[in-house]
């Protein structure tokens, strides 16, 4: 038997082999890196998104202060933070503000100001929001407290991260 | 807001917004009260920290202030007065100073500004979770007095 009677010579049969084998070991080593590198990427999508705030039959028509506590994830640094949430039912909706004016920063309170006491009210400069987070012409906000995205499971309440209304 | 640069931009942006600054006072002294000493700036540092971020919008935090436990209280007086003589100057109406000292309570009336003085609560030995509900407790309690000196017209 010669060689031009095979379809694939025995050369080429031992490079094919050689290059897959080869190729199959490059990628067992290059694989898990790529995995570690992108690693806190891939955690920053999966952990970042909801979390619990309270449970449904906590809410009333008024609105109320829940302490909301989050990981927040930079690269490999786990750090657990801390922020205060107002909620309240509007109908059957799920309505949760952030509590951090618009205009610098202060934390607003919900009926803080005696003459208002519907409203949210921010101590630093006399800025007022209505109940849904419209901030009040005249005042100095010039957009409203940003709103949680929110998502009920099993009677618990989930936030995500606060988004500018409008 | 704070004494930092991610901060400064919104403040000149600002100005006639932030009439207020706000100093925490600490006392150093290497003593064999030191470990009171530390103990008592810790405090006042979160104390302030909190402070700072409810009314983060109208008030701009300082670094520490820092004397010597050694110093006579007329001294340190005085110059808290020079510090808010130049903040005055600047335009600024309030200065609230934050000090857990108890050496400085007779000052309460005599410095320009709002002296807060905070007794320091032994929080290093409590639970993260306990501590922090401890710091804005403190601070809720606070928040009455800051009210009354920016209602004062010119405080300086």
């Amino acid at each position: 038997m010669s060689e031009k009677n095979h379809n694939v010579s025995r050369r080429q049969f031992l490079t094919y082999t050689l290059m897959g084998v080869g190729g199959f070991m490059g990628a067992a080593m290059v694989m898990p890196m790529v995995r570690f590198a992108v690693d806190p990427i891939l955690q920053a999508d999966a952990a970042g998104d909801m979390n619990e705030l309270t449970a449904l039959s906590d809410l009333t028509e008024e609105p109320q202060a829940f302490s909301l506590t989050y990981e927040v994830e930079d690269g490999w640094v786990t750090q657990t933070m801390e922020d205060t949430v107002w909620a309240y039912l509007s109908g059957d909706e799920v309505v949760a503000l952030s509590p951090t004016c618009t205009h610098l920063g202060c934390t607003v309170n919900f009926g803080g100001d005696e003459n208002n006491p519907d409203q949210f009210f921010c101590p630093c400069h006399f800025g007022r929001f209505e109940i849904d987070g419209t901030n009040v012409p005249g005042t100095p906000p010039t957009e409203p407290l940003h709103r949680y995205d929110t998502e009920i499971r099993d009677g618990v309440i989930y936030v995500g991260r606060p988004q500018p209304q409008q | 807001m704070r004494f930092q640069t991610s901060d400064i931009d919104t403040y000149q942006q600002s100005k006639a917004y932030v009439d207020t600054m706000l100093v925490p006072l600490l006392p150093v002294a290497l003593d064999d009260d030191l470990r009171q000493k530390v103990a008592m700036g810790e405090y006042i540092s979160l104390v302030t920290m909190e402070m700072e971020k409810q009314f983060r919008g109208r008030l701009m935090q300082l670094p520490p202030l820092m004397y010597l436990s050694s110093e006579s209280v007329t001294e340190i007086g005085e110059r808290l007065g020079m510090w808010a003589d130049a903040f005055k100057k600047d335009g600024k109406n309030h200065v609230i100073w934050m000090t857990s000292d108890p050496a400085l309570k007779q000052l309460e009336n005599q410095v320009p500004g709002l002296l807060l003085w905070i007794p320091h609560l032994p929080i290093e030995h409590l639970d993260p979770n306990y501590r922090s509900k401890t710091i804005r407790d403190q601070m809720q309690q606070l928040l009455p007095d800051v009210m009354a000196e920016w209602r004062k017209e010119d405080s300086l």
